[in-house]
């Protein structure tokens, strides 16, 4: 397994401004966040698409890594909920067709093959450097609610835990962790090492910009970061 | 730099005003009569006077014998760095740029600034603006604020101080201050902040003696990780409201045109405001309701139960609607509160919390309902309907009176009217009782108030 640094040497000696999702899953694993179990598979091998789909069990999700590709969904590189091997190569093909029209010229370096996830509340957690502040992160409700429900909170760096708790205590997000109306406490304690490890990153390694997971989800014992987005400067 | 280096802005026993005139329009002449309070001695400098109201006016400061601890600069931007040069022979280190023409007003402005920033670096020079009012300190009448009393009224001694990047917001807060009758410790304007900024502001209030509680106006920081260190240590003494504008796109650009700075992003100040202990306030008037309460109020609000005292039903009811979103809760009325209570009022009145003493009740009644009920609470809004025939202009001193006895935080509130009620009010705030136009505002003054006591208890 790759450290941290090592990760972020690879992508800055290619000249890349962002790591691709394996790299920054494996960022993400290395500080101890968890992410859904996932292969890297060569694109021209169906016989190894197979191998890899039978070693992490049905159903399962593909997705293109190519570094021209910024907004996967965008370019059609994303495909969910995969049954089968017959819908898995079908998939793949219309995958490799697509992107090429959406995105000319860029170049699927792999598949990704990864596990599916149940659902669960979604979060977002991010990190970011502010020109005034310096790095801080982000958290809040995440997935589609982004956008809509705005209930993201910023904690500038180092924080306390006491700061860590009082951040999401100020957000929608914090709430519904706690429980809501009956539904089942999700795991806190989790959500908050998550946070710390992101504070890590954003504090120990000057040559990222910004991190975001994006959704993470929780559960009531354990959140994993579905995806994740590493931008370096 | 050390934080007491503001000391000598606030406590000079010298000081030049560069630019003195006695021409009605000039800033010049404003400071120049502002100073007149100022328990010090002030030296005017204009090369075209040699007297100015009875004082020597001397040609240039070089001029002027002995030492000169402050020098406050009114001359156009096209002086200052001649003026700077001259400050510096005569070994003045503290100075006060009221001169616009700087970095706010294009490019050649910015670099004639930045030469004066190099120049005070180098020479030790501490530097208040430019495009700035300065300073005011009621403890010895310093005044370098070049808007003449007879328009904007200062406000009398008091525990708040103000940090302000905004002269306009300044002088507004301090004439709202003064229509209260709220004293004030000091102000400071810094404008372009060249060299003294927020931070330095706050780490000298949080030592000054004078100074119980700051509330800041702010649209940029200089240094967020500074200004956070300061903002921890000050919120770690005393109450500290902050009120950031520019929240938005359009706010921010008016910021950038404005006091030329870029506004940060407002998710990341409130993160500063969150994290450093202070309390928030949300626009101007919350700000003036908030620093009302903190200035007045000697009694820490501890929890979150609060009672409302009434006279009339209706406003009990729009202050417990605010009540519940600022994360009060209303408890009952204790029993034997309650059984006292019933004995001591006619049937009609309600004596469960809302207590309600309806268009019937007397002047003595809010004072028992307030001895009996509100020790049982962390904080309470008394509401007075002048209107109601039973009350007299003496229940303002009545009221006071039994809040003062339980020692917990009230506010009260008021229908803002004519001749009687504008009288009542006056004379609760005069007996250190905040009182605000309408139910809500009491409430949400009582909220920074129990903020701001949670995080120094």
């Amino acid at each position: 397994m790759k450290t941290p640094s090592e990760i972020i040497r690879i992508a800055i000696g290619e000249g890349r401004k962002a790591l691709l999702e394996n790299e920054a899953k494996e960022l993400a694993r290395a500080v101890g966040i968890a992410v859904p179990r996932f292969e890297l598979v060569d694109t021209h091998e169906k016989k190894s698409l197979f191998m890899a789909a039978n070693r992490l069990g049905f159903p399962l999700a593909l997705k293109a890594v190519s570094p021209e590709v910024l907004h996967k969904t965008d370019a059609g590189a994303v495909a969910l909920d995969i049954a089968n091997d017959d819908d898995l190569i079908e998939a793949a093909g219309i995958m490799k067709k697509t992107v090429s029209e959406r995105v000319p010229g860029a170049m699927i370096r792999h598949f990704l093959l990864e596990e599916m996830m149940a659902p669960g509340l979604e979060l977002l957690i991010g990190g970011l450097r502010d020109v005034q502040f310096g790095p801080a992160v982000a958290f809040g409700l995440g997935g589609i609610w982004v956008e809509a429900l705005k209930d993201t909170a910023f904690g500038i760096l180092p924080m306390t835990n006491q700061e860590t708790l009082d951040m999401m205590a100020g957000t929608k997000a914090g709430m519904f962790l706690k429980g809501f109306r009956g539904s089942v406490p999700l795991d806190e304690k989790s959500v908050i090492s998550i946070i710390n490890a992101v504070s890590q990153l954003m504090t120990g390694f000057a040559e990222i910009r910004e991190i975001d997971l994006n959704p993470v989800r929780v559960y009531p014992a354990g959140a994993a970061a579905l995806d994740v987005r590493v931008i370096l400067r | 730099m050390p934080t007491n280096d503001l000391h000598d802005f606030f406590y000079p026993g010298t000081v030049a005003l560069i630019g003195a005139t006695d021409k009605p329009t000039k800033p010049g002449r404003a400071v120049l009569e502002n100073l007149a309070s100022f328990k010090g001695t002030v030296f005017p400098v204009n090369p075209k006077h040699t007297e100015l109201f009875g004082r020597r006016c001397y040609a240039t400061v070089k001029d002027i014998p002995g030492k000169i601890d402050l020098a406050i600069v009114v001359v156009p931007s096209t002086f200052a760095e001649q003026v700077m040069g001259e400050l510096r022979d005569k070994g003045v280190r503290r100075v006060i740029l009221v001169s616009a023409g700087f970095a706010e007003a294009g490019e050649e402005g910015a670099r004639l600034q930045q030469r004066i920033r190099e120049t005070a670096r180098q020479y030790g020079i501490r530097v208040i603006g430019p495009n700035a009012l300065g300073v005011f300190n009621s403890d010895n009448g310093l005044d370098s604020f070049f808007v003449s009393r007879e328009r904007v009224s200062r406000p009398g001694a008091g525990m708040l101080s103000i940090i302000a990047q905004s002269g306009a917001i300044t002088v507004i807060l301090m004439e709202a201050l003064a229509r209260d009758g709220i004293g004030i410790a000091k102000a400071i304007n810094y404008g372009n902040r060249l060299d003294v900024d927020d931070a330095d502001a706050l780490d000298y209030f949080a030592d000054d003696p004078k100074t119980g509680a700051v509330a800041v106006y702010l649209e940029s920081v200089a240094d967020g990780t500074k200004f956070l260190q300061a903002a921890k240590r000050f919120a770690s003494k005393k109450p500290l409201v902050i009120w950031k504008a520019g929240k938005h796109t359009l706010g921010a650009i008016a910021v950038s045109s404005h006091t030329a700075t870029l506004a940060g992003r407002y998710g990341l100040y409130q993160a500063a405001i969150r994290q450093s202990g202070a309390v928030e306030a949300y626009g101007f008037d919350h700000m003036i309701d908030a620093v009302k309460a903190v200035a007045l109020m000697d009694y820490p609000c501890t929890g979150n139960r609060l009672l409302i005292v009434t006279n009339g039903g209706g406003m009990a009811v729009a202050a417990a609607d605010q009540a519940e979103q600022e994360g009060f809760i209303m408890p009952r009325t204790p029993e034997a509160a309650r059984d006292r209570l019933r004995q001591a009022f006619p049937p009609f009145f309600v004596t469960n919390n809302p207590i309600d003493l309806t268009g019937s009740g007397k002047d003595e009644d809010y004072y028992t309902a307030i001895k009996e009920a509100l020790p049982h609470y962390d904080a309470a809004v008394i509401i007075l309907l002048m209107g109601a025939t039973t009350v007299t202009e003496r229940v303002t001193e009545i009221v006071a009176r039994a809040c003062h006895e339980v020692k917990k935080p009230v506010a009260c509130c008021m229908l803002q009217g004519l001749g009687y009620t504008r009288e009542a009010m006056s004379t609760l705030l005069k007996l250190r009782i905040p009182v605000y136009p309408s139910p809500e505002r009491a409430v949400r003054a009582l909220a920074v108030l129990r903020k701001t006591s949670c995080r120094r208890t």
